[in-house]
């Protein structure tokens, strides 16, 4: 007995009277004619079907029969497991939650910033957590924040040491910096093993400065550019983040023009990202100006299709759809989207563990502490650990799942309660996006 | 039908999982959205 897989993906193709269809169970992807899209659609609704369209799928994997696809399921879940067992680990290290800027979005704006500060007794305490709960696993350190490059004489040595302590670990490092002193640090930064350094830019000056200031005030763009440019001249890998609504939307061919002329996306050590703006921990005054993950996608297609440049600065993912244009094959089933206590770990100078950057300094996700003592609380560790999406109830019976991962443990657990919880992302809606963008010419 | 998958590209390309937390340039998290 043979079904239409539970894995397909399938709909129309964005602006387009062809079809897609797509599993990432069986690596196919195709794309169907108008008719061969219709006749799919009658026998997805219990009618005929032309036999030869039928000998195709079934080849394809696209109809299979039940036991087959579950066997398949079930080997495809043991080598993602395996997979990521052997995978690299990120370990956040949040130096300090202060920070220079007053960004108007900012979701770490209610956060304490308890009294105890950052010495080299914790940095220490940290490195030999490390050494020991990572033993023989590839990690490297991500620094985050608040702001970890502050320009005082105490921060700046700090960062030195903590720099200092990677390389005696021959750990790499990266940053996550909104940039400001990024001019006054690339000397330090020089004799580190830096992987790369984010920095966010907004848009082109009026814009970036609109949202991105300095505590009381206070124009950023130029400067951060300056350290852009510094860090560039000196080899140093840089990723650029664009944080995006719909206030700025509008500027990212500003932007994108301003990187180009700029000599930017010439540099191979320069990349893009678009981040969403969105209410992570509690609501922002505005919620209006917020995209939800489809609508900023749609908002960069028609920008895309309307200045085709922006494709040298930033060329959106559209979930599978740009993996699939540039390699030519679809990437593994991702059967847990969220990273956290997996492959990624957060850690900040009060001693706290958390499970990932939207949990860190959050009190009450701790997850134990590297300092003054190491302590593990297992039960929380346990249920971060099995999130996946055999666990997760909503998405057993999802033909998206493996493409969507069952989306981000934090964002499930602060809308549900619970961390074995949907994260849902619109996947069909992006591949029909990015296939009209990747193959539809 | 026409496919998509380029069986050279199959056996050159080193797969990996569409998870935005596997690229080499994940320094923050776009997992979260």
């Amino acid at each position: 007995m043979t079904d239409f897989s539970k894995h397909n993906i399938f709909s129309k193709i964005s602006g387009s009277d062809n079809y897609f269809i797509v599993n990432l169970l069986t690596g196919n992807a195709d794309i169907l004619t108008a008719p061969e899209g219709r006749q799919v659609l009658d026998y997805i609704g219990g009618g005929n079907i032309n036999p030869e369209l039928l000998d195709n799928l079934t080849v394809k994997g696209y109809v299979v029969p039940a036991d087959e696809e579950k066997r398949l399921y079930r080997e495809k879940y043991l080598d993602f497991i395996d997979a990521r067992d052997k995978d690299e680990v990120q370990l956040f290290f949040v130096p300090n939650y202060s920070c220079n800027f007053a960004c108007t979005y900012c979701y770490q704006d209610e956060y304490d910033n308890p009294g105890r500060n950052l010495n080299r007794e914790i940095i220490d305490a940290f490195f030999r957590y490390v050494s020991i709960e990572f033993a023989g696993r590839k990690k490297y350190i991500t620094l985050f924040g608040g702001e970890p490059l502050l320009n005082s004489p105490k921060q700046r040595e700090l960062i030195g040491y903590f720099l200092e302590k990677a390389g005696e670990a021959s750990l790499d490092i990266c940053l996550v910096t909104n940039g400001f002193f990024l001019e006054e640090y690339v000397d330090i930064l020089q004799t580190a093993r830096i992987r790369e350094v984010q920095v966010t830019l907004d848009g082109t000056a009026e814009v970036h400065d609109k949202r991105r200031f300095l505590k009381g005030g206070g124009q950023t763009f130029e400067k951060i550019v300056r350290g852009i440019d510094a860090c560039l001249v000196k080899g140093i890998p840089l990723n650029l983040r664009m944080v995006a609504d719909r206030e700025n939307i509008n500027d990212l061919p500003g932007l994108a023009r301003f990187a180009i002329n700029r000599g930017w996306t010439e540099n191979p050590n320069f990349k893009t990202q678009i981040g969403r703006n969105y209410e992570l921990h509690h609501c922002q005054l505005a919620p209006d100006k917020l995209f939800s993950r489809i609508s900023l996608y749609e908002s960069i297609f028609s920008l895309t299709r309307e200045h085709p440049y922006i494709l040298d600065f930033y060329k959106p993912a559209y979930s599978i759809s740009k993996f699939l244009a540039e390699n030519g094959i679809l990437p593994d089933p991702l059967f847990d989207g969220c990273p956290a206590t997996k492959t990624e770990w957060a850690f900040d100078y009060t001693g706290h563990i958390f499970s990932c950057t939207a949990t860190v300094g959050k009190a009450d996700e701790s997850l134990g502490t590297f300092y003054p003592e190491v302590i593990h609380n297992r039960n929380l560790i346990d249920a971060w650990e099995s999130r996946d999406v055999t666990a997760i109830p909503g998405c057993s019976g999802c033909n998206l799942q493996l493409a969507c991962g069952g989306g981000c443990g934090s964002v499930a657990k602060n809308r549900t309660g619970e961390i074995c919880s949907t994260d849902c992302r619109p996947v069909k809606e992006l591949l029909e996006l990015g296939f009209a963008a990747y193959f539809e010419k | 039908m026409k496919t998509l998958i380029k069986k050279k590209a199959q056996k050159a390309a080193e797969k990996k999982p569409a998870q935005c937390c596997a690229k080499t340039s994940k320094v923050v998290a776009g997992c979260h959205d």
